[in-house]
């Protein structure tokens, strides 16, 4: 039985096909009927179609006849493509014996893809590439393989040419997952252990979990523990996910598959556990998941100052299926009561705020991303700052200090000079420069962390008309000349608009922040004056000038009726105003102020 | 509780123009032949008997508005106030206003209008320069205008108003002065500047949206208004009402009506009418309402709201604060029964922090500085 099981998953950049050649393999093996297809199957969130991306892992079963005459079942974990998720690529490549490596071939490899195959090499999956796309006009499929073996060390005889738009070469790619790819290796008769490697909340059936069964068996009915907290429960319904969830009575060493087991509580499917039964537990549970910390902050506050508990609960459930999400609540004396939420990258950052406000249905503000600063003070005392208004005062900071990364840019060698030219404008200290191939460069960069998350990325796209590719490492701290700018309305600061910045780059930043305010702040009936200031010294100040007219010049008998709807109307706008100290602003265009990049 | 017999006022809607102006959205329909007229007075004259029922107040006031109800002969006016006197009790000596269009009387026409009972005149100037008139669609000129206004008091009227707009585009401080000196020059006895107001769906407002006009900054708009109040009040023109001025004891009786909540019979297609519970609409098209008032067939009326006690009482807060002398608490408590200070005190000191409000022993009034912010004021009552 093990030896027919194949588990893999799918390595590409965004944009390179992988959705779409997963849903190929869906048609031929019968998997889906033509009437239940649909582009991007296996990316369920409403957010991932919109985006044309993957955030969630998202396995899936596929029996397939092969060449050889024998039904296979091929066990595909689908994997997110953008930086910040290579988390997520790490959890379903521990799942899995090999990976498809797609590259597009009028693209090239790009350095994230780059990332995630060094992932896999590590943990010894058999790789297996593929050139994708070759009936496109600019497809160069030979130079892409040449590049592929020169920069991995794959054999380019081996790669296989296919288009998975018009289906091209899918069989190819079916039967070298069954040739090259090892069976799991595992024993069936031994304790049960399972890897948890992703879970999400039901609201009928509790929490899912996906696994994968490292060695035993796991049956309907069974008493499991969760071996990090010790807790039991019975296993209520497991199954295949084939691609809609098909109960089935036992999952085995090697397979993969969902269970439920009534777990109410979210913190007790931690993904990367692992599950072994309570009548012959394992001795060890399987190497699980490094914690991956998040690197950048934000404050969340509910729109609506009622839905405090709201948003708990829906961090919370979130959380389970989303396992580097962290976050605490904090509290702002301009927006409430919220959370302070840490996550993995901007990308993720927006995901998880859409994904509140979509399947939580809640109206979010957000403060300006933050990044962790480490401070050490004057009494040699050390502390980490992730909200800027908790910044100490200036006087007992001795020296503050941010994380950097080192930052890997994939580009055609034409575009060398202007990725430099962003780079040092971003504060970048150039590492070294790579000919990968005789027109493709790697250049590498130290970069201060809080530079790439203020649209670096975007800024990079831009420059290279989208042919650059970026990854970065987190390097560690170093000491940097940062200052803390406050925004005050009337005299009176803003926490949520206080912001770390390069003092450099703090004046700049300070006039555009006061310049949007003055074109936000409707006119009060007294004079508003805006400021940003770094400790004392105002650095930039504008205002906006008393309101001077507001009036019904006409009424009488026969339109007081719509002059109220008007005054009504009005008093409506004033219930959409946040109100900051005694100045109202509206709130749209106060969220707006406090997220957009000063920098765009 | 206010009283049943508090009076009310009466007010009756011709709607014909000549020509509409390219500010104005009031129900008006372009001139219509002799023959509408008269079956539009007939019709008038019907719903004043049909309605009789619906009151028994005394009314201290009719108020003939449009439209252009100076397109009406003196004798159909005659008949309109005749039957008005049939059906109803006059409460004094009613006050009789007519708006007036400057092209369309003249000393002979208002010395009929004087003989048929009307004893106010509301002449629309809104301005004296022909290139501000042409901008608002007027059909007059400044000359006309003068003209007429020179013969008012010779006509046997000792009450009549101009009608002035502000606010115009292009107008500066001294253009404005300009039309108040010759408004003033005329001795009228009351006299209203409106700020021009532009309503959506106007020819105005279009050519605004689409940049072929533009209208002034709100700090010249602001300070044409506070100018006004300087001016007139030198020439003894008391500021009543916060776009309204009369000399002693000639504020208009039938506006005042509405400032203090009363209520009102509105006769005519588009007229509106206030009960002391619901506004209702004399629902509009013209041909309608003539063919069910000529077969004695009550209007179609649309209620526009049903008002509780407390909305009832809102309102008379925010009509009332448009009156310069603003509300009485005591006489308010009388004739509504609530005190205001209790139901509104949050509200009331809320607007005396920000500097809006005044309160003098009984009286709440706007401040100077609140005329001209006077909707920062009201929508905070409005509940």
């Amino acid at each position: 039985m093990r030896d027919r099981i194949r588990n893999f998953s799918i390595i590409a950049h965004i944009d390179h096909g992988k959705s779409t050649l997963a849903d190929r393999m869906l048609q031929i093996t019968g998997a889906l009927s033509a009437r239940e297809m649909r582009e991007q199957f296996l990316d369920k969130m409403d957010l991932e179609r919109e985006k044309g991306i993957t955030i969630k892992l998202q396995p899936v079963r596929l029996n397939y006849t092969a060449r050889d005459g024998n039904d296979y079942i091929l066990n595909l974990i689908d994997t997110p493509g953008h930086v910040d998720f290579s988390y997520e690529v790490s959890r379903s490549l521990a799942a899995c014996e090999g990976a498809l490596l797609v590259v597009d071939a009028s693209q090239g490899i790009e350095a994230q893809t780059l990332a995630n195959v060094y992932m896999a090499m590590d943990l010894n999956l058999e790789i297996i590439g593929v050139v994708n796309k070759i009936d496109l006009p600019g497809a160069e499929p030979e130079s892409v393989k040449q590049e592929m073996e020169d920069v991995l060390g794959l054999d380019k005889q081996e790669i296989i040419p296919i288009s998975a738009k018009l289906g091209t070469g899918i069989e190819d790619v079916l039967e070298a997952i069954i040739t090259k790819i090892p069976a799991p290796r595992g024993d069936e008769d031994a304790e049960l252990r399972a890897l948890i490697f992703d879970s999400y909340f039901d609201a009928y059936k509790g929490a899912i979990s996906y696994i994968r069964v490292d060695s035993g068996e796991l049956r309907k009915g069974d008493l499991i523990r969760m071996m990090s907290t010790g807790k039991d429960f019975e296993v209520i319904e497991i199954g295949v996910l084939s691609p809609f969830m098909t109960t089935v009575d036992s999952l085995k060493a090697g397979e993969v598959g969902y269970l439920a087991a009534a777990i109410k509580n979210v913190a007790d499917t931690k993904v990367g556990d692992t599950i072994t039964g309570v009548a012959r537990p394992a001795a060890k549970p399987l190497e699980g998941y490094q914690e991956v910390k998040p690197v950048v902050y934000c404050g969340l506050y509910p729109l609506e100052n009622n839905d405090f508990e709201k948003l708990r609960d829906a961090l919370e459930k979130l959380k389970l299926n989303d396992s580097s999400l962290v976050y605490e609540p904090e509290a702002s004396d301009a927006l409430g009561l919220g959370f302070r939420c840490g996550f993995l990258g901007l990308l993720h950052l927006e995901i998880v705020r859409e994904r509140l406000e979509r399947e939580y249905d809640l109206t979010l503000m957000a403060t300006a991303p933050s990044v962790i600063y480490r401070l050490l003070l004057t009494d040699n005392s050390e502390t980490y700052v992730r909200n800027p208004s908790h910044w100490p005062d200036p006087q007992r900071i001795d020296k503050v200090m941010e994380p950097y990364v080192k930052a890997s840019i994939m580009v055609p060698n034409d575009y060398v000079g202007t990725v430099m030219e962003l780079c040092q404008e971003k504060r970048g200290k150039f590492v070294n420069m790579e000919y990968l191939t005789t027109h493709r460069v790697m250049i590498s960069y130290i970069l201060p962390l809080a530079e790439i998350l203020v649209d670096f990325f975007d800024g990079l796209k831009s420059r290279t008309k989208g042919y650059a590719s970026l990854d970065y490492d987190l390097r560690g701290y170093e000491v940097s000349d940062l200052v803390k700018m406050d925004i005050m309305l009337n005299g009176e600061p803003v926490d949520a608009l206080s912001t770390i910045s390069h003092k450099d780059k703090a004046y700049y930043r300070g006039r555009i922040l006061v310049e949007r305010l003055r074109k936000i702040i409707p006119r009060q009936l007294y004079e508003v004056a805006i400021q940003a200031s770094i400790g004392n010294r105002i650095i930039a100040r504008e205002s906006v000038k008393a309101m001077r007219k507001d009036v019904l010049a006409k009424c009488y008998g026969g339109d007081i009726t719509r002059k109220k709807k008007l005054l009504e109307k009005q008093k409506e706008g004033k219930k959409r105003m946040k109100q900051i100290g005694r100045i109202e602003i509206p709130r749209d265009a106060f969220m707006s102020v406090m997220e957009i990049d000063v920098d765009k | 509780m206010i009283s049943n017999s508090e009076p009310m006022g009466i007010y009756i809607h011709i709607p014909f123009c000549l020509h509409k102006c390219y500010y104005c959205d009031f129900y008006s329909l372009p001139w219509a032949d002799q023959d509408t007229l008269e079956q539009y007075t007939r019709s008038v004259i019907n719903e004043l008997q049909l309605r009789q029922v619906e009151s028994n107040r005394p009314f201290a006031s009719i108020y003939l508005g449009g439209g252009t109800p100076s397109l009406l002969s003196p004798g159909q006016v005659e008949r309109i106030l005749e039957a008005v006197y049939k059906y109803y009790r006059p409460y004094d000596e009613p006050e009789i206003s007519m708006e007036v269009n400057p092209a369309t009387v003249n000393l002979q026409g208002m010395r009929d209008l004087r003989r048929a009972g009307v004893n106010r005149l509301s002449i629309g100037v809104q301005s004296f320069s022909d290139i501000e008139l042409n901008t608002l669609g007027r059909i007059h000129s400044g000359r006309e205008a003068s003209v007429i206004l020179g013969n008012v008091h010779k006509a046997g009227f000792d009450n009549f108003n101009i009608d002035l707009i502000y606010g115009l585009p292009g107008q500066t401080l001294s253009t404005w002065q300009a039309n108040l000196s010759q408004a003033v020059d005329f001795d009228p006895e009351h006299i209203s500047a409106y700020l021009l107001q532009l309503e959506p769906s106007t020819p105005m407002a279009r050519k605004i949206r689409e940049g072929t006009l533009s209208l002034l900054d709100d700090e010249l708009e602001s300070d044409l208004y506070y100018f006004t109040l300087e001016f007139l009040q030198e020439k003894n023109y008391g500021h009543y009402e916060i776009s309204n001025f009369a000399i002693m004891n000639r504020q208009c009786r039938h506006n005042m009506l509405y400032w203090r909540g009363c209520n009102y019979l509105g006769i005519g297609a588009g007229a509106v009418s206030f009960d002391g519970r619901q506004r209702t609409l004399n629902q509009p098209p013209l041909e309608k309402y003539i063919e069910d008032l000529l077969t004695s067939r009550p209007p179609a009326r649309k209620i526009l709201e049903s008002m509780d006690s407390r909305q009832k009482v809102v309102d008379a807060i925010i009509m009332g604060l448009r009156l310069t002398a603003g509300i009485n608490i005591e006489e308010f408590k009388q004739r509504f029964e609530i005190d205001i200070l209790k139901e509104h005190g949050k509200t009331i000191s809320n607007c005396q922090m920000q500097g809006l409000l005044e309160r003098v022993k009984d009286s709440i009034y706007l401040t100077k500085k609140a005329y001209f912010l006077s909707n920062q004021v009201f929508s905070q009552f409005i509940s």
